[in-house]
């Protein structure tokens, strides 16, 4: 049975060696600012080890890790009798070998064989014991003839091998060793292990010290970690060892300096230092601020995260009250048009609204903006579910004429992908080619122009004062069915009664056709049942703005996807260069975007915030394109219009 | 080895043991491991002498040549009672004199095992007045050749010297003890040590006879190294003692070796952070 007991434990050097102790306390004191602790007959002393309290047992391999200076030498030394403890307990029972330096007792001059024998007596062990056991420990050594040579023609090597196998020659209880093992190699280490092993045996005890994460952890079960002293943790060996592999290392002393320049280094910073008769006030003053300053950072964390909370707290709240305040406003759109529908207006509005050239344009905005969405949101904001309008005039023939063909396509696919069951077209007579574009035959496709072409041929050739429009509104409203009804521009305003037609001229002659135009021109001017007349420019995001701001619509309803050239126009989308197009056929009428340019101003001028806005829709539009969650842009709009 | 006392497998250890009785284990375990200092001893003196021709006979030859300059020069009185005089009074100068001044550095020129292995304390005072009692001996050689020599007669009074070493070594024991103590905690103690015993050896009647001091003989019983000398030398000489050289030599023994204890008692858990 062996044990090592130790229970508060502290050790303090006295400094006062040299011939000028007076001198020498002086010059310390000032170097240090009078930091280390004096006792009552005026030395100066140096806490090496301080508060351990251990409790090594049979069986035990510790592993003693720490820095230099950290106290490891310092508390083999008490673990084996040497220091006695100027503080605490200390108690062990067994066999003691220690193994600290290993040139202890070694002779220089004396041969290997002699060393044995002198080291031997150093341990307590009689030479004549020593001399049996001189071969074995030879053997052990693998010095060979080196044995007979003076121990100074020896490599280090060969000093340790020699040192530890004296050392560890007599099976002793309780072995010590100090760091100087490491310096053997590979092949000794594991020689040496087996040899400690056997004489150590398997209910003994080690305490080893040493830097080395291998060799302790093949060595040693348990860690003790010291810093400054005390020790920082103990525990299973590699609990300790990653404790101290993963803490930054505390500030080792500099190489090559005295034990007594690292023990008042030690000391210097207010650790390991004490005065005599009091209990390390610095210490305990030291742990407080630690404390003190961990918990405030702590605090500071809650605090934080806390912060972050109510802030998204109330971002919610603020993205709840703005879809609160849009759907308020959409219900009150919805309630005005109830009631207009409810007071007879129901026709009237939408299929005049849809006639203006202008909302066509915001239609095609609409179109190229957001897609179908939005169009359908237009759409049933204009209620106008019925009527999928085509634009057809002079003025901007091409775009419109290529507007025709989209929505052709946008309705033929549609039908084609089992949206809607029925599709009937109905036009004018500036076809342009379309009913070139349409399929001969098609599912659920009508083309009313054979069944009502002699009814049209005949209302645009016929004298306007027998009211044939009439018969074809009752055609039209008599139907039966509610499929979608393509009726073009032309007949739209017809139908509608916004264009005035000469009743002298036949309905199909330019003139006539220049008359509808500038009906729309004018209606558009008039600003008819607060509708907004969105002008033809190449401010598209401007107009854009404008246009969301009188429909109600949050920014980002706005926002849209430039729509590439590889998507087929089966799929009823425009092509990317469709903007820059239409902006290019549009020159040829310089007085309307003269006229649309003027009328986006003013409404830009009307519109609070407007650069704000604008530049904060550039940028949701910039991290729309980059993919980012519609709920996330939301929220940023909310934040930018808050700011 | 038990470290601070023995304990069992309860948890309640005993207390240690008292400082006393630590102190009076180590002065006793120091002594019963004799072959320890001995082999100790003997190391120092092969190593003083390693790679040297005549080995420790050089021990000899300095004492014989000292011998002869001192006593060629220095002789006030008749040759062949000066000589046998002379002899033995520095050899037991040398003998004392030496054990003052190495025990000086009994723990400090120990520091290397203090520091490595739990050995007694008291080893290392065993070892310094052994390896003096091994030059005695050598120097002692010249003794008998001069006694021959110059026809001093002896006779049953030589028994004295018995005795006499065997003071003298108790009290090189505690000189050893305490000097090692007291310079390995203050440094200036070696030096004055030094000169202190340097002018002991000019007013001790060494190379000159007692009588020669005149008035100051009164004075001599103060000085407890002329006792020490005078207890071997008078009883080789075939004389006796003066009369309280006993007394005076029993006396510093007893005071010092109480006067030691109890300090070695109190400062020997110390000893190892001093060296």
């Amino acid at each position: 049975m062996a044990f090592l007991r130790s229970h508060n434990l502290s050790v303090e050097f006295p400094i006062y060696q040299g011939s000028s102790r007076s001198l020498k306390k002086t010059v310390v004191a000032g170097a240090t600012q009078g930091n280390l602790g004096r006792d009552t007959a005026d030395r100066i002393n140096v806490r090496a080890l301080d508060d351990i309290t251990l409790d090594i047992k049979d069986g035990d391999r510790v592993g003693l890790i720490g820095a230099n200076g950290a106290g490891k030498t310092t508390l083999l030394r008490v673990l084996a009798g040497i220091y006695a403890p100027t503080r605490g307990e200390f108690y062990s029972w067994g066999r003691i070998s220690a193994l600290l330096d290993v040139s202890l007792g070694l002779n220089p001059d004396a041969t290997g064989r002699e060393n044995i024998i002198l080291r031997g007596m150093y341990m307590n062990i009689h030479p004549r014991e020593m001399r049996s056991l001189v071969d074995e420990i030879a053997e052990f050594t693998e010095l060979g003839p080196f044995i007979e040579m003076p121990a100074r023609t020896y490599s280090s090597g060969m000093m340790v091998r020699l040192g530890f196998a004296i050392s560890t020659c007599m099976p002793a209880e309780i072995l010590l060793m100090d760091e100087w093992l490491s310096a053997g190699d590979a092949r000794f280490l594991d020689k040496a292990q087996r040899r400690m092993e056997r004489f150590v045996g398997g209910s003994a005890i080690l305490v080893l010290a040493s830097h080395s994460p291998e060799l302790l952890r093949k060595w040693c079960n348990r860690g003790v970690l010291l810093q400054h002293g005390r020790i920082a943790a103990q525990g299973s060996i590699d609990e300790v060892l990653k404790v101290y592999i993963g803490a930054p290392p505390p500030e080792p002393a500099p190489s090559g300096h005295t034990k007594i320049a690292s023990s008042l280094y030690m000391a210097r910073d207010g650790f390991g230092m004490a005065r005599d008769g009091s209990d390390g006030l610095l210490p305990q003053l030291d742990n407080v601020l630690r404390e003190r300053t961990q918990f405030l950072h702590e605090r500071d964390a809650a605090l934080g995260e806390r912060n972050e909370l109510l802030r998204q707290r109330d971002l919610e709240i603020g993205l709840r009250n703005l879809q609160a305040d849009r759907l308020a406003r959409h219900v009150h759109r919805r309630d005005v048009a109830a009631r207009r529908a409810a007071a007879g207006e129901r026709l009237s509005l939408p299929v005049r609204a849809a006639g203006t050239r202008d909302h066509m344009m915001l239609f095609l905005f609409l179109l190229k903006a957001g897609g179908e969405t939005l169009v359908d949101i237009f759409v049933r904001n204009l209620d106008t579910k019925d009527y999928l309008v085509v634009e057809n005039n002079d003025i901007c023939r091409s775009a419109l004429g290529t507007w025709s063909d989209l929505a052709i396509d946008k309705a033929l696919s549609r039908l084609q992908r089992n949206q809607i069951d029925d599709l009937r077209f109905v036009w004018g007579p500036y076809r342009h080619g379309v009913d070139a574009r349409l399929p001969k035959s098609c599912a659920g496709l009508t083309l009313l122009h054979d069944p009502l072409e002699r009814a049209i041929s005949h209302f645009l050739s016929a004298d306007p004062s027998t009211d044939p429009a009439g018969t074809l509104k009752n055609y039209l409203s008599s139907r039966d069915s509610d499929c979608p009804l393509l009726l073009d521009n032309y007949m739209t305003r017809i139908l509608s009664g916004v264009a005035e037609l000469d009743p002298a001229e036949p309905r199909a002659t330019a003139a006539n056709h220049r008359r509808v135009s500038d009906a729309d021109f004018e209606l558009a001017a008039s600003n008819l049942d607060g509708y907004t007349v969105v002008g033809l420019t190449d401010q598209f995001d401007e107009t854009l703005l404008v246009l969301g701001r009188e429909l109600c619509w949050s920014l980002s309803d706005l926002l849209y996807k430039p729509i590439t050239a590889a998507k087929s126009r089966a799929a009823a989308e425009i092509s990317v260069s469709l903007r820059d197009k239409l902006m290019d056929w549009n020159r040829y009428d310089a007085a309307l975007i003269e006229r649309a340019r003027a009328h986006l101003a003013l409404r830009i001028h009307e519109y609070p915030c407007f650069e704000q806005d604008f530049a904060l829709f550039r940028k949701l539009n910039a991290l729309f394109q980059q993919g980012t969650p519609m709920e996330d842009l939301r929220r940023l709009e909310y934040e930018g219009i808050a700011r | 080895m038990t470290s601070c006392s023995s304990a069992n497998m309860s948890v309640n250890l005993p207390k240690p043991a008292s400082s006393i009785a630590a102190a009076w284990t180590d002065v006793v375990e120091g002594m019963t491991k004799s072959w320890m200092w001995w082999g100790m001893a003997m190391q120092d003196i092969k190593m003083r002498y390693r790679g040297s021709l005549l080995g420790p006979f050089w021990l000899i030859i300095s004492m014989v040549i000292m011998i002869a300059a001192i006593g060629l020069i220095y002789a006030r009185m008749e040759i062949t009672q000066y000589l046998p005089f002379l002899t033995v009074g520095l050899v037991i100068w040398n003998f004392v004199s030496t054990v003052i001044t190495e025990g000086r550095q009994t723990f400090l020129s120990a520091q290397n095992i203090i520091t490595q292995v739990r050995l007694p304390f008291s080893i290392h005072a065993w070892r310094n007045v052994c390896r003096n009692l091994i030059v005695l001996t050598h120097n002692m050689v010249i003794v008998p050749f001069v006694l021959i020599v110059f026809g001093v007669h002896t006779g049953w009074s030589i028994v004295a010297i018995i005795p006499a070493l065997l003071l003298l070594t108790i009290n090189c024991i505690w000189i050893s003890i305490f000097l090692g103590m007291i310079s390995a905690r203050y440094r200036d103690v070696p030096p004055i040590v030094m000169s202190f015993v340097q002018v002991i050896f000019f007013v001790t009647p060494i190379f000159w006879p007692p009588e020669a001091l005149g008035i100051w003989m009164h004075a001599l019983p103060l000085n407890p190294l002329f006792a020490a000398v005078d207890v071997v030398r008078a009883p080789l000489l075939g004389g006796a003692p003066l009369a309280y050289s006993w007394t005076v030599l029993l006396a510093v023994t007893v005071l010092g070796s109480a006067v030691t204890f109890v300090l070695f008692a109190r400062l020997r858990p110390r000893i190892a952070y001093w060296v």
